[in-house]
């Protein structure tokens, strides 16, 4: 079973995410900031990461550089939830790499769709 | 040789003279024929009175003409007749002319003309004879006498003269006179004045044709007076240059000091680099940036003078008189020195305004845009926290739809759930909308305010009777406690309302189960105070100012949990502060927060404009 962490301060959105991706068949975790999340990470290691970008304590972005650096070797996918992905903020994915941005209001279809595909690209490779 | 100069001015003054004379005469004449209508008249006038008083005479009985209390009367008639002076005689006189009474005489030394009435066959009541060496008119009647004598009233006036005339008329024999005589004194005059002028004319042709006149006529006065005219010209003339120089100075110079002010004065730094990128101007601000002194920065290039690298590296590029020193560029920096700013440099090459070949070095500019760069980055993170806001609800409302569209053999409990959720952020994207409008409104001034003179009591009663029956905090305890009577403010009902329910939702929403919200308001005498405290969880002391920020919310799990977008408290400040009023807050004993509202009275503010 593919594990996915999902990483928002909207208790709905983790409610319904949730929800969809277990439906799905997904194991879902949730935090509901980024210092959070990066710990829960950590122990255990995610297949997705599914983050916002507002958050208290550490933003998404942030968690996703300090994953970068002290997740050096990660394999999983960042799946970044964004209102509107601004040029500092692409700037700031592209340096980290293999990110992928989904604009709010976020599609479940979409999501479940990426996830999908993304495995299927994994397992072909 | 003829002199054309002197002939013409004996010719002018002979023509004057002449002029002069026709005018004396033509006055003159004009004079004699009015006088002498005068005296015609004057005449006729006395032989008109003269009959009709003899008839009027000759009338009277003679014992009444010779008694001594009618003498006075007679004689004042005889005499009004033509003034006392012309007066002669009146006398009774038998048919061959024998002095019968002699009636008055202005001279009674001298003999009355002897006349035969009788024997005058010309039967005229008028004669004239000559009388003490004087022409004098005589009046005859006869008189209407009971007698059968035919006896005779003789009643002469004398004829007067050219000198009486005169004599009678001084103010107007003096007028003639000076008309007569005006035209050739003003002639005299005339000549007199302009005699100098004509003996300089001639000095100065015969100089310019130089003509030469037999014996010169000029005499030293002329001379004298030519030379010092030509010097006093000179002087003038010397003088008039020497002041427009003076003024032409002083204008320049004004000018040049005005530059200079408004170079000095002018807010943002300048610098002015000749051909070679030395520095010829600078000003107060551009010193005062790099704290340096003029004399340190005038005459030299960039790299002797500034510190900062970037800019060094950037001007250095114009210090060359080649065509590429002539463009204009723009760079921003953070000063070392400085480093919360951002600084604009631009370089602008100057050039003639009339000679616009003419180069005349570079302009260079550096201008604080640290305002417009924090204004930028704020407009930045509202439009992004904007953005978040409403796209998070938004987000929710997305899925859960979508959830519901998908799954058929959705559980009733989950679609409660979603209905709840839904309808819950709607009304947070509502709440959102509209706090976002009201704020953006009054900070942009389209909000117009309508003030009303109103009774706290009722708008507070009545925003804490729909707060606490909301049901948004069905654990909680409500306390309300208005001073009974409160003066009037004037307030946008509205608008206050807002800011007041932001505060009691705030109360309800970061409150405890079993907690307490309280609302008082009471009176001082400059405002109206407003107390709303809960026992909630409290605002964490380095956090109680940042409340107040658009969007800003605190990291803790105890206010994340909770909804919320951070503008409820800034916009409820923004109001407050429209309605000359501020808000505090502090930490309620035992827990909770206390948030107290001044709003001034008329009073108040009042004392605070004074």
């Amino acid at each position: 079973m593919k594990k996915v962490h999902i990483v928002d301060d909207e208790s709905l959105v983790i409610r319904v995410l949730k929800r969809a991706l277990e439906k799905e068949g997904y194991s879902v975790r949730e935090s509901r900031n980024g210092e959070d999340a990066l710990n829960a990470i950590k122990i255990e290691v995610p297949d997705v990461l599914i983050t916002d970008v507002q958050m208290p304590k550490m933003d998404g972005i942030e968690l996703c550089e300090r994953i970068k650096l002290e997740i050096p070797k990660r394999e999983f996918l960042l799946v970044v939830s964004t209102s509107r992905p601004e040029d500092e903020i692409r700037k700031r994915a592209k340096k980290i790499g293999n990110i992928v941005f989904l604009e709010k209001p976020v599609s479940i279809r979409k999501l479940v769709g990426l996830l999908e595909s993304h495995f299927l690209k994994q397992k072909v490779v | 040789m003829i002199d054309l100069t002197r002939t013409s001015r004996e010719t002018t003054q002979r023509y004057e003279v002449i002029l002069s004379l026709v005018f004396s005469v033509a006055i003159g004449l004009s004079a004699f024929f009015y006088i002498q209508y005068q005296m015609d008249k004057e005449r006729e006038d006395l032989h008109l009175k003269g009959q009709s008083l003899v008839h009027l005479v000759s009338e009277i009985p003679l014992d009444t003409l010779v008694l001594p209390d009618k003498q006075a009367y007679f004689y004042k008639l005889l005499t009004e007749i033509n003034g006392k002076g012309f007066f002669a005689y009146a006398s009774v006189v038998s048919s061959n002319g024998n002095i019968l009474v002699s009636l008055f005489q202005r001279d009674p030394l001298s003999t009355i003309p002897k006349f035969d009435i009788s024997s005058d066959s010309s039967n005229k009541s008028i004669q004239n004879f000559t009388f003490n060496g004087r022409k004098i008119v005589e009046f005859q009647s006869r008189v209407n006498a009971v007698s059968e004598k035919e006896q005779y009233i003789r009643m002469a006036y004398y004829i007067s003269g050219y000198k009486d005339f005169f004599e009678q008329r001084a103010g107007l024999s003096l007028a003639i006179f000076l008309l007569v005589l005006a035209p050739l004194v003003f002639a005299f005059l005339q000549n007199q004045l302009l005699a100098p002028f004509w003996d300089m004319k001639l000095s100065i042709e015969k100089s310019v044709n130089k003509s030469k006149l037999e014996g010169t006529h000029s005499d030293g006065k002329i001379k004298k007076f030519t030379a010092e005219y030509n010097e006093d010209l000179d002087n003038r003339i010397s003088k008039i240059e020497r002041r427009d120089l003076l003024t032409a100075n002083k204008i320049l110079s004004y000018k040049q000091l005005r530059t200079e002010a408004i170079i000095q004065s002018f807010p943002e730094g300048l610098l002015v680099l000749d051909d070679s990128g030395d520095a010829v101007v600078t000003n107060r601000a551009l010193e005062k940036w790099f704290d340096l002194e003029s004399k340190q920065i005038i005459g030299s290039k960039s790299r002797d003078w500034c510190q900062e690298k970037e800019v060094v590296s950037f001007l250095s590029r114009f210090e060359t008189s080649s065509s590429s020193g002539y463009t204009s560029d723009t760079m921003t920096y953070t000063p070392e020195n400085y480093s919360g700013k951002t600084l604009e440099v631009s370089v602008h090459p100057l050039f003639a305004e009339k000679l616009d070949s003419l180069a005349a070095g570079k302009l260079v500019t550096f201008i604080d845009k640290t305002d417009e760069e924090v204004a930028k980055k704020t407009r930045a993170e509202f439009v992004a926290h904007v953005s978040h806001e409403l796209k998070t609800p938004l987000n929710v409302l997305s899925m859960y739809s979508e959830a519901l569209q998908d799954d058929e053999d959705e559980s009733k409990e989950f679609r409660v759930e979603a209905i709840n959720a839904i309808r819950d952020e709607v009304e947070r994207l509502a709440t959102l909308i509209n706090n976002l409008l009201s704020l953006t409104q009054i900070e942009m001034g389209g909000v117009g305010i309508n003030r009303q003179r109103v009774r706290l009591n009722e708008l507070l009663t009545d925003a804490f009777d729909n707060v606490s029956k909301s049901g948004l905090g069905k654990d909680l305890r409500f306390e309300l406690d208005i001073q009974r009577e409160l003066t009037p403010v004037l307030i946008d009902k509205g608008l206050f309302r807002i800011a007041i329910n932001n505060l009691l939702t705030n109360a309800i929403k970061y409150n405890e189960n079993g907690g307490l919200v309280s609302l008082s308001a009471s009176e001082t005498e400059d405002a109206i105070v407003i107390v709303i405290k809960d026992s909630g969880i409290g605002i964490k002391d380095d956090e109680k100012d940042k409340i107040f920020n658009k969007f800003y919310r605190s990291d803790e799990e105890s206010v994340r949990k909770r909804n919320g977008h951070g503008l409820g408290l800034p916009l409820a400040q923004e109001i407050i502060q429209l309605h000359h009023g501020n808000i505090q807050v502090e930490d309620a004993p035992g827990g909770g927060s206390i948030f107290t509202i001044k709003i001034l009275r008329e009073t108040g503010i009042f004392k605070q404009a004074v």
